[in-house]
């Protein structure tokens, strides 16, 4: 399975063991290195040392929340220039707006997407 | 009236009072005639004084049969109250005039006291008949003067009267006295009724302000207990419309919550079928393949609905925001027919654009939600489509040059049709036509709720024309801003 072309870092921020593993599982099928966090405060505590290059985000997460998560990494120095997916079950248009002017790449919802898709994005801001 | 007992009963109270001053004043004034002594005989000193008691006796007499009359209702009690001191009082008087020189002396003239307190003491025939009474008296005083009978009398008790000799002249001016009791009788009388009649008028006056009083008392009161009950009302209706807001912010809040909450699962769900229908997990044969998409299809639709859901709630909440951007409404469906093209050839039909020649003008509108319209309308009408059928969506200016110009959209297919019987409920959310479930069972009924909504929120109107079978057109206008000068 470890189809190393590139070593890209994906780090995939999210709560649902499920979710996450799939994720987890579809990303190193296409060759990345994938770290992962099971909350906000495990994902910044993270960040600075697993150096992503690529992270996958989603909002609602227990205690520190993915809106906190993104304005963190926004204002870091050494971590703004990380580009961010969200990837969450949120999605009104409120949501959307709050998360891209904080900064977010891409605003994907969960539900209406498939991992395909996903990689398709991650694969897009990778070549870039 | 009870009035009238009061009022007669303070009258006998005055005359009483009256009565302590006058006794003393005429006691004064036959003491002065003394000085002149030009009756020496006559009226001894000490019959003065004598008669001086007797009239404060009487007076004090009556005094107190007033007190003991308690109940002002008591009319008979105070008419002989009134009566006695009348009768009494002529009486006394005559005494007076008497011995003071008879009818011929100055002191007939008291009898105008009786009949002027009258007026007060009884009704307007009162000062009439003391007038008579008055009269009566100084011409039985004549006759027993001039008859010998008081002298008579004064031998009997030893007492030595002067004589009464001129009897002639004593009728006449008895005679003119009476007539002069008699008109002020009339008069007194008079002036009573006068007085009666402008009391019951004032009665009658006050009894009808006391009654619009008591009118205007009880309409404030009515007011007053309106007013309240409107309050009542207010507050009641503020409370239940904050309780709505609170239950609709609750619904919206477990709407949100559990759309959400229900997106992971079925993210799972459907991740999972499409990575094993992608073969990420080994290879799946023809028959797996078929159940498994099966499973990605339902999943799918699943979420459409959960979608729906979101929106409308969206919608309810008002919490759909739009942005209106001057546009150009063909590129629009352009692009749209352009998407549904493929799907429509999947199904083997038409699908087909119709629109003027020349260039639309710009229309206010916010593209994502009018293209969420164009989607509905043409995905429904593929859907509901036998193959070989067509599907028609045709642009029109016809309108512009109008009252209220606007671009107006048909969709139209040749299809089920929505039942006669079930059209008016069709833009009602979560309906579905019956024919349209037993053809699609999975859709929300959502569909064309939101689409109106969305055609309503642009100022326009969504409207459609079906027959069952045959086919069914949808219509929608966009109104164009009277500003589109500016292009």
């Amino acid at each position: 399975m470890e189809a190393a072309k590139n070593k890209n870092i994906v780090m995939i921020v999210e709560d649902d063991q499920f979710l996450r593993s799939l994720t987890a599982k579809r990303l190193e099928k296409e060759g990345y290195n994938v770290t992962v966090a099971v909350d906000g405060e495990n994902a910044v505590n993270s960040l600075a040392s697993s150096k992503p290059d690529v992270v996958l985000l989603d909002l609602l997460l227990p205690g520190v929340d993915g809106f906190e998560v993104l304005k963190k990494i926004k204002t870091t120095d050494s971590l703004k220039s990380v580009p961010v997916i969200i990837f969450s079950n949120l999605g009104q248009k409120e949501d959307i707006e709050k998360a891209k002017s904080l900064g977010a790449e891409d605003f994907l919802i969960k539900a209406n997407f498939t991992l395909d898709d996903v990689v398709a994005k991650i694969n897009g801001l990778v070549a870039k | 009236m009870l009035e009238v007992g009061q009022e007669k009963l303070e009258a006998n109270g005055w005359v009483i009072t009256a009565r302590w001053y006058y006794i003393i004043g005429i006691f004064l004034f036959f003491l002065v005639s003394k000085i002149g002594e030009f009756n020496p005989v006559s009226f001894p000193f000490q019959v003065m004084f004598g008669l001086l008691l007797l009239g404060f006796l009487f007076n004090l007499l009556f005094w107190l049969s007033k007190r003991n009359i308690k109940a002002s209702k008591n009319y008979i009690e105070i008419r002989n109250l009134g009566l006695a001191q009348t009768g009494i009082e002529l009486v006394f008087f005559a005494v007076i005039v008497h011995l003071s020189g008879g009818v011929e002396s100055v002191a007939t003239a008291l009898f105008f006291i009786p009949i002027v307190a009258a007026i007060l003491l009884f009704d307007s025939r009162g000062p009439l008949l003391t007038a008579i009474g008055a009269t009566l008296t100084v011409n039985l005083l004549v006759l027993f003067e001039y008859g010998g009978i008081l002298r008579r009398l004064g031998d009997y008790f030893g007492i030595s009267f002067f004589p009464f000799t001129n009897w002639t002249e004593a009728w006449i001016k008895t005679a003119l006295v009476s007539l002069a009791y008699i008109i002020v009788g009339l008069f007194s009388a008079y002036t009573a009724k006068l007085i009666r009649e402008r009391n019951e008028l004032l009665a009658d006056k006050l009894a009808e302000e006391k009654q619009k009083i008591k009118d205007i008392e009880r309409l404030n009161q009515e007011l007053t207990d309106y007013a309240k009950e409107l309050f009542d009302k207010d507050f009641e209706l503020t409370l239940a419309n904050k309780r709505l807001q609170m239950l609709e912010a609750a619904k919206s809040k477990f709407v949100s919550v559990t759309t959400h909450q229900l997106r992971t699962p079925l993210a799972a769900i459907k991740w999972t079928f499409h990575m094993i229908l992608q073969e990420g997990l080994g290879k799946v044969n023809d028959e797996q393949r078929e159940f498994l998409q099966k499973g990605f299809d339902s999943t799918q639709r699943i979420i459409a609905i959960v979608n729906d859901l979101l929106n409308i709630d969206y919608i309810e909440a008002n919490k759909l925001d739009y942005r209106f951007v001057p546009s150009h409404l063909d590129t629009l469906v352009d692009g749209l027919i352009f998407e549904f093209t493929n799907h429509a050839e999947s199904k083997k039909i038409k699908l087909e654009l119709v629109k003027p020649n020349h260039a639309l003008p710009e229309v206010m509108l916010d593209p994502i939600k009018i293209s969420m319209v164009l989607e509905n309308l043409i995905d429904n009408a593929i859907k509901y489509s036998r193959p070989g059928g067509n599907v028609r969506v045709k642009l029109s200016d016809e309108r512009v040059n109008s009252a209220q110009p606007g671009l107006e959209v048909s969709v139209s297919d040749s299809g089920i049709g929505i039942p006669a019987t079930e059209q008016e409920k069709i833009f009602h959310r979560f309906f579905r036509a019956s024919n349209a479930v037993k053809e699609s069972p999975d859709g929300s009924g959502l569909g064309l709720f939101i689409s109106r909504d969305i055609i309503q929120k642009h100022g326009g109107q969504m409207w459609f024309d079906s027959k069952e079978g045959k086919g069914t057109d949808f219509h929608f206008s966009l109104p164009i801003q009277q500003n589109k000068n500016k292009v």
